[in-house]
């Protein structure tokens, strides 16, 4: 291993950034593999019941949205910005679609119309953010905060305080569908979880958005029209919200916009420990996954140990420091775009 | 010509005062007409959040983020009530409010400035490590540390110092809140320190090239700490100031979302995101507008659930005005 000296030719110090820079990569992609393992093994010893068939598609099934929330942010993570709005987008597109099908409140019964319209509202959120993030160049923290609230205030106004109970059939059935002891909302979490590997790993669309998450600049010089992809990137992004919106809607089945509250922070901080990067150009797929399932086996672990829930955040908080300070590589700069 | 050109740019540098005089003009006609007393309640209302705000700018100033100042302000505000009740001694709660306030920002600093942990990442944890603290020791302190009040941090108003503590929060001189006068003084102070010191000038070197900056021979991470103590110190400042105005501090709902609140009241006061770019004066603008805002809403007699969406969407018209304004005048002026 050789460290940098003053006595270095140019070459040298190249050769030895250059590592430095491969064993922090490595590091990145396999501490996180690493403590998932030593969490899950760690955790069975403490307790039987953690690793038991019961407890694992409990984990399984309260993980389908987080997970189909995480998807999507990671390719706004990638690309350096972070998306604010998919709380707001969830609770709207939930609560919609509670009022639209057949329901306590009301007596629409739109069927499959009604969960294509509240999806398709969150997608023009999802286009609207984009577009007045890369025509106006406001940074995306504050842009979707606002677009987060508007889409949270929208839902309120919905269902004037009173939120609505869905009744239809397929709501109620598909809560209950289950395949291999896996809750159906999960596997469907999972197929767009699997979607969207492909896409990021084997379409133009996602060399792009590594591309502009490494270099911006250099990105566009060769030719990627990086307007269009930041823009599809949170379209993307609201649509895995609308869908996180529907699964929660599916689990809770009242529509009411605290479907989306306190869900985003958490799979933020998931994907970070997971080793993707809030500065954008690294991490993936593999890392959403083995973040998100750090996070819940977490959570499920505090849970079994009947931590009380006042103090639960404070060990979360205080386990994400150690967490990121483990795994993370030195980024300095973060969320400026 | 000349004249003319820096006026122009003067109205793109200081368009937060502009856009303050428009949302207080709408404020002005939709409450029909303006009393001395409605005026005087902005800068009353507009004090924890301004003062709040002022920290957050700074920390947008060198680039980071602070998301604990909400919870900071919970805790904080709390655990002084409790050295208020056990005391009795304003000086005391004054003291250990500004102390344990810069306590918490030099957590944050700490593993923002020497650990090197991205600045989104710590604050969020210690956000949810602070407000958990608030929550758990309002359970676990004696009833008569709380002041009586179950989940709840109240003041005991039977403290014999308890009038001067109300005054303060709640007092005029002549027809000026007394929390107004500190956020105006609070704000001329931090304005001088970012335009005239040698400190301020350091903020906006780091904002805009942190290494160069560390080239040029500043010490980055030990200006990063202290930025986070300042503005963990304001907040601190803050709680003391929620106390004396509201005397009880729940620690489930104080300062919930006032980390948003703080960073739009810095960006509508022009501060970029990214470091290195805006004026301090401008957060107490910013901090004004989302005030009037909220009296606008009062005033219409609008629903307060949508309160957020409006401001959400009056933030937005803003700083799409700030940014297209100049960018249309420079095409005006060449045609």
């Amino acid at each position: 291993m050789r460290t940098a000296k003053n006595d270095m030719t140019v070459a040298e110090e190249f050769v030895c950034k250059v590592e430095r820079e491969a064993r922090s990569s490595l590091m990145r992609v396999y501490a996180p593999m690493i403590l998932l393992a030593v969490m899950t093994i760690g955790f069975s010893l403490y307790d039987s019941h953690f690793f038991s068939m019961r407890n694992l598609s409990n984990i399984l099934g309260q993980m389908a949205v987080p997970l189909t929330l995480a998807t999507g942010l990671t390719f706004v993570l990638l690309i350096g910005r972070i998306d604010l709005s998919v709380e707001g987008v969830m609770g709207l597109v939930g609560s919609s679609i509670a009022l639209l099908v057949l329901n306590s409140r009301n007596a629409n019964d739109w069927g499959v119309l009604g969960v294509i319209i509240p999806i398709i509202a969150g997608l023009i959120f999802g286009l609207i953010t984009g577009i007045l993030h890369v025509k106006l160049r406001i940074a995306t923290f504050i842009i979707t905060y606002a677009t987060g609230t508007i889409a949270a205030g929208i839902a309120v106004l919905l269902y004037h305080s009173q939120p609505a109970t869905a009744k239809a059939q397929w709501i109620i059935d598909a809560s209950q569908a289950s395949f291999l002891n896996i809750p159906l909302i999960t596997w469907i979490a999972i197929a767009f979880f699997a979607i969207c590997c492909v896409v990021l790993n084997y379409t133009a669309f996602g060399r792009a958005v590594y591309a502009i998450g490494d270099n911006e600049a250099a990105a566009r010089a060769s030719g990627i029209n990086v307007t269009k992809v930041t823009i599809q990137v949170f379209v993307l992004s609201s649509f895995a919200a609308s869908l996180a919106g529907v699964l929660a809607l599916i689990r809770l089945k009242l529509g009411q916009v605290s479907l989306g509250t306190d869900q985003m922070f958490p799979c933020i901080t998931a994907l970070v420990v997971g080793g993707t990067s809030l500065a954008g150009g690294k991490g993936g797929m593999l890392q959403t996954m083995v973040g998100t399932l750090i996070y819940m086996e977490l959570l499920n672990f505090l849970t079994i140990i009947q931590v009380p829930a006042d103090y639960k955040k404070a060990i979360l908080g205080i386990i994400i420091i150690i967490a990121v300070a483990l795994t993370l590589t030195r980024d300095r700069k973060t969320i400026a775009k | 010509m000349s004249s003319r050109n820096s006026f122009t740019k003067s109205i793109g540098e200081y368009s937060y005062v502009f856009v303050f005089l428009a949302i207080f003009a709408i404020f002005a006609f939709v409450s029909n007409g303006l009393t001395t007393n409605g005026v005087m309640n902005i800068f009353r209302h507009s004090a924890v959040i301004g003062i709040m705000g002022i920290g957050m700018g700074l920390v947008c100033l060198v680039g980071e983020i602070d998301l604990s100042v909400g919870s900071m302000l919970a805790m904080v505000s709390g655990f002084s009530v409790c050295i208020y009740n056990l005391t009795g001694s304003i000086i005391l709660t004054l003291i250990f409010a500004l102390l344990f306030g810069a306590l918490c920002g030099l957590i944050n600093g700490f593993f923002v400035g020497y650990v090197k942990m991205p600045a989104f990442i710590v604050t969020l944890a210690t956000m949810l490590i602070y407000r958990s603290f608030a929550q758990y020791f309002c359970q676990v302190f004696p009833k008569t540390i709380l002041g009586g009040g179950s989940s709840v941090y109240r003041i005991n108003s039977k403290l014999e110092s308890y009038r001067s503590l109300y005054n303060f929060g709640n007092g005029k001189i002549s027809v000026v809140p007394i929390v107004g006068i500190v956020l105006i003084l609070i704000v001329i102070l931090f304005t001088y320190i970012t335009t005239s010191t040698k400190f301020g000038k350091k903020i906006y070197a780091i904002g805009s090239n942190r290494k160069g900056a560390g080239m040029a021979g500043i010490n980055t991470e030990l200006t990063t700490v202290k930025i986070f103590v300042i503005c963990g110190f304001l907040v601190g400042i803050s709680s003391f100031m929620w106390i004396a105005m509201n005397a009880s501090s729940d620690p489930a709902t104080t300062g919930k979302s006032y980390e948003m609140y703080a960073i739009a009241s810095a960006v509508l006061g022009g501060i970029s995101m990214s470091g290195g770019k805006g004026k301090n004066l401008g957060v107490l603008f910013g901090a004004m507008s989302y005030t009037v805002i909220d009296k606008i809403i009062v005033a219409l007699k609008m629903d307060s659930l949508i309160n957020d969406a409006i401001k959400g969407i009056i933030l937005i018209l803003v700083i799409a005005i700030q940014i297209l304004g100049p960018q249309l005048k420079n095409k005006l002026g060449r045609n």
